[in-house]
């Protein structure tokens, strides 16, 4: 388990979440697409909505269960491809020959013998041709989601040379010819190497060098993708695929594959920033996606980010959307949603335009901004200081009344941030506290509440989820957990969101 | 493992949510807290430029922070690159990561190097007086890529002093003493066995060759100085090879005693030649003052010349041998432990005083060992007497009761010093002494021998009582 924290990037599905841009032509099916799997109309939010619900839930037995076991991965059917000069084995996991051994050295049964399909739900034989269909299927949401990666990641490195080469105050032809000299003092290194300036982001990087695996994961039902950073290995699930279908993006596989991009996430630079939420540019941001913004973890930052400087209040949004809920039955205002989803693209597609910059300005000197996230101890400082730089705030009633309100309180914000400076970050000198008692104990609750944030934040859980936990476990303060130990923490809040998940299905 | 740090990174305060505290002390409303905060963000984090527009401040960061966080990362990879890593090995082996995580580790290494080399040379310009102490540390302190990232490194940062440049030009700066601290350890450095790098009792010992050469300097105006105190150091490490000891090219280490009696200033790079890092000083120290290179054998110093670089520590485990089935079945077939001698062993040393008196004794009844013993029972038996030698090598001699001591009549024996009291279930009291050579308690020679040489416990075995000990074998110490 602890393997997959810093190897692995992923994109969970505790929460529905959905997009449309155009990508699949109306191509035959995967087998395993559940019967009357259909695309929304474009700009219907709430269609989108139901559509995927009810795929979620045909789905959630056959294509992710808790109680799979484990698969051997060696003798499932494949094919080679190679997608912009990068060649990629794709091979099909629950998909083997009759008998097991048949595999031949391109991916075939020997004599024509038939595929053996196994889900949670059972096991069949499927034709050639059903497999044959889901291999073209497959194909073209590999390049769909290339082309949704390349859109957004084409011209960083043109962006990030002009904005590290400001910095240095050289022009950008000077610093690119800078750039490509070697270190005098390390003939085996360039300057960009040093600086870790990406190089130009081409198509084929986002393909996975090693193989693209169509399989679920057994240990992680929740999960749709999974890439192994450095490795050339993503895994992108059945269930993913019939909801990019429905959102006719390969967004989960454009999320993977930012993550498979070794110069945008490579180790040990990743270790340094949230990589899921600089995965999720674009994925998150694409047009006609109208339900990831509003729920998905993995969107937890765009959306403060949009409520700060876009005024547009999900809260309040929310409660004028679900009206309430029947035990799993929603009752929802299907006009307002399309409305606020609408609403919703217009600040996407400004959040994805001031993302190039964002990106730019991290990818211009990435070592200095997983210094700074360490500072503010915020591993996506980057997307706070440069929309604070791009943007005013307006969540106080529009721009003029905002401004008004941060010049009135100028000189208190600003003590505020020298004083937050000074206290923030692992190496803060906290020793001028006035009252050490109080300012311990304060600082241990305060403590506590952020590695509790944190944790909300890596399992994806919310707060009421965070509150059960505590009554459970009969915790009257956060303080009181951390003093389990990391192992025992980690188990038992692994448990819990095991049995939270058991008992939501048995209801 | 990794999700300790998960959770000691989420233990420091964050920026965003102190804002946010403070307003929220303050009275402002959820909205409001965002707000601040998000001009703090703009405060504390840009500059405005002419035409109202923002700017990154990179210089808000120290340097040091930086190299911090670069030397955070190389910790990690010094994790994840560890053979010994159970989570992370078996991963990089099967995808093949080593060398490409290894050549990050370079450049990460590299890009340490040069972050450290920019606090040091701040350091050595403050502590050579050559920059106001007045000055805030933060206009030099803080991060700017433009001097990280500098092409010639040497021309930038030079760790040299005008006084002793100044005094090379003119030639009055003068060799004033030369010499060679050099040092061969065969027990070197202790390593993790190979074969089996888990096992923190498992190791080998790698011998260790180290050496450097110093020369000092005086600035002499006068062919007769008022005294011999030196001005300035260089030490320059020696490679040892197989045809002998061999220079590096640049010196790895410089002292600069200034003029005055102020602290000298004490200039190391921990890297050898061809390393990265060579060059650029990754220590940089005030000292007291230094009258003569003899003094800077030290410790502190030596240990600071003579690193281990991550990769000799990294000690990849061997394959392991190959996976068998082996049954044996009790009594099938015979394993002997024992190395025989038709000479006979002998105890290595001398163990015995000239009176050979220097034990003390003890009696081992037969069967006492087992559960089903009864220490009550009045028909016990001496298995043997021991005489133990207060001397080299903890030497133990068993010897076999003499008659009548070797019969199972015996109720109780108490022994002290070298006193023996033996009561048999006729009701006799036999006392006496174990007296050194021919004795009535015990057989004239020893059966068995046992004794400690360097790390390892021997026993030698009489079989036929002949005096000769034609068999040993290793005994758990």
């Amino acid at each position: 388990m602890n393997l997959h924290k810093k190897i692995t990037g992923l994109i969970s599905a505790f929460l529905f979440f959905v997009f449309v841009s155009g990508s699949y032509a109306q191509e035959a099916l995967p087998h395993f697409f559940p019967e009357g799997v259909r695309k929304s109309s474009p700009k219907a939010a709430a269609e989108q909505w139901e559509e995927w619900a009810r795929h979620a839930n045909a789905t959630v037995n056959n294509l992710a269960s808790e109680q799979g076991r484990s698969f051997l991965i060696g003798k499932s059917r494949f094919v080679e491809r190679t997608y912009f000069g990068q060649k990629v084995r794709i091979v099909f996991d629950q998909h083997v020959c009759e008998n097991i051994n048949s595999l031949t050295n391109s991916g075939t049964c020997k004599n024509g013998e038939r595929t053996r399909y196994t889900s949670f739900g059972g096991q069949y034989f499927i034709t050639e041709k059903q497999f044959q269909e889901l291999v073209e299927f497959t194909d073209g949401a590999i390049k769909g989601a290339v082309e949704v990666d390349y859109a957004f990641w084409s011209n960083l490195e043109r962006d990030a040379v002009a904005v590290a080469s400001k910095a240095d105050g050289k022009t950008e032809k000077e610093f690119r010819e800078y750039l490509g000299r070697k270190d005098p003092l390390n003939s085996s290194m360039t300057f960009r190497d040093l600086r870790h300036i990406p190089p130009v982001v081409e198509r084929k990087d986002f393909v996975p060098f090693r193989e693209l695996h169509i399989g679920v994961a057994p240990e992680f039902p929740s999960v749709l993708g999974v890439a192994w950073l450095n490795t050339g290995i993503v895994y992108y699930t059945p269930v993913a695929m019939i909801r990019d279908y429905l959102m006719d993006t390969p967004v989960v596989l454009a999320h993977e594959f930012v993550h498979t991009n070794k110069n945008l996430q490579g180790m040990p630079l990743v270790w340094g920033f949230d990589a899921e939420t600089m995965a999720s540019v674009p994925d998150m941001l694409v047009t006609g996606d109208y339900l990831d913004m509003w729920n998905h973890s993995y969107a937890t930052n765009f959306r403060e980010l949009i409520w700060v400087y876009f005024r547009f209040d999900f809260d309040q949004a929310r409660k004028e959307v679900v009206k309430t809920s029947l035990m799993g039955n929603m009752r929802v205002d299907r006009a307002k949603f399309d409305e606020y989803s609408q609403k919703l693209e217009v600040a996407k597609a400004e959040l994805r335009n001031a993302f190039k910059r964002v990106t730019a300005e991290f990818y211009s000197t990435p070592v200095w901004w997983t210094a700074l996230n360490d500072k503010l101890v915020d591993d996506n400082s980057v997307f706070r200081v440069m929309m604070a730089a791009m943007y005013n705030p307006t969540l106080l009633g529009g721009e003029e009344a905002t401004t008004k309100w941060a010049l009135t309180n100028e000189y208190k914000w600003k003590r505020w941030a020298d004083e937050a400076w000074r206290e923030s970050g692992s190496t803060a000198n906290d020793s001028d506290a006035g009252n050490a008692a109080v300012t311990e104990e304060n600082r241990e609750r305060r403590t506590a509440l952020l590695v509790l944030s944190h944790i909300q934040s890596h399992y994806g859980i919310s707060d009421e989820d965070v509150s059960r936990f505590l009554r459970f476990h009969k915790v009257s303060s956060p303080e009181e957990l951390f003093t389990w130990g990391p192992d025992k923490l980690k188990r038992a809040i692994e448990d819990f969101i095991a049995s939270e998940r058991r008992e939501r299905r048995v209801q | 493992m990794l999700l300790v740090p998960l959770l000691l990174g989420g233990c420091a305060p964050a920026f965003g949510p102190l804002v946010r505290e403070k307003c929220q002390n303050d009275g402002c409303t959820k909205e409001q807290q965002y707000v601040a905060e998000a001009y703090a963000y703009r405060v504390k984090l840009t500059t405005e430029n002419p035409d109202g527009t923002f700017s990154v401040n990179y210089a808000i960061l120290p340097n040091t922070e930086v190299a911090r966080i670069v030397k955070n990362r190389l910790d990690d990879l010094k994790v994840v690159l560890d053979p010994k890593n159970l989570d992370w090995a078996p991963f990089i082996e099967e995808f093949g990561l080593r060398s490409e995580l290894e050549r990050q580790e370079q450049i990460f290494r590299a890009l340490y190097a040069r972050l450290r080399l920019v606090d040091n040379h701040n350091n050595f310009k403050e502590y050579m007086g050559e920059r106001s102490s007045y000055m805030p540390s933060d206009h030099y302190r803080g991060y700017d890529a433009s001097r990280v990232f500098v092409e010639d490194v040497f021309e930038a940062y030079p760790f040299s002093s005008d006084r002793i440049e100044n005094a090379r030009a003119s030639g009055m700066l003068k060799e004033i003493e030369r010499f060679v601290w050099s040092a061969r350890m065969e027990l070197g450095r202790k390593e993790p066995d190979p074969a089996d790098p888990d096992d923190p009792n498992k190791f080998i010992w790698r011998p260790e060759e180290v050496g450097i050469e110093f020369i000092s300097y005086k600035v002499m105006d006068t062919p007769n100085p008022r005294d011999n105190y030196v001005d300035y150091v260089e030490g320059t490490r020696l490679v040892m090879t197989k045809d002998g000891p061999k220079r590096e090219s640049k010196p790895a280490l410089k002292l600069f005693v200034p003029n005055g009696g102020y602290s000298a200033v004490l200039v190391i790079d921990k890297d050898k030649e061809g390393e990265i890092g060579f060059l650029l000083p990754d220590f940089v120290d005030r000292v007291s003052r230094v009258t003569s290179a003899q003094g800077l054998v030290t410790d502190s110093v030596l240990s600071r010349l003579f690193q281990r670089t991550e990769e000799e520590k990294r000690v990849k485990p061997n394959a392991p041998p190959p996976i068998v089935v082996e049954i044996a079945p009790v009594g099938k077939n015979k394993v002997d432990v024992w190395e025989y001698s038709a000479n006979g062993w002998t105890v290595p040393f001398r163990y015995k005083t000239e009176r050979a008196d220097n034990y003390t004794v003890s009696a081992k009844i037969k069967g006492d060992d087992q559960v089903a013993h009864d220490p009550t029972s009045p028909n016990q038996q001496i298995e043997y007497f021991r005489k133990m030698w207060n001397g080299n090598g903890s030497v133990y001699e068993n010897f076999y009761p003499q008659p009548p001591y070797d019969q199972s009549n015996i109720v109780r024996v108490s022994v002290s010093d070298k006193r023996v009291m033996v009561v048999t279930n006729t009701g006799d009291e036999i006392t006496g002494y174990v007296t050194p050579g021919t004795n009535k308690f015990i057989k004239d020679n020893p059966y068995s021998v046992e004794y400690t040489e360097s790390e390892t416990r021997w026993l030698l075995m009489d079989e036929d009582s002949d005096g000769k000990y034609e068999k040993r074998r290793q005994v758990a110490r």
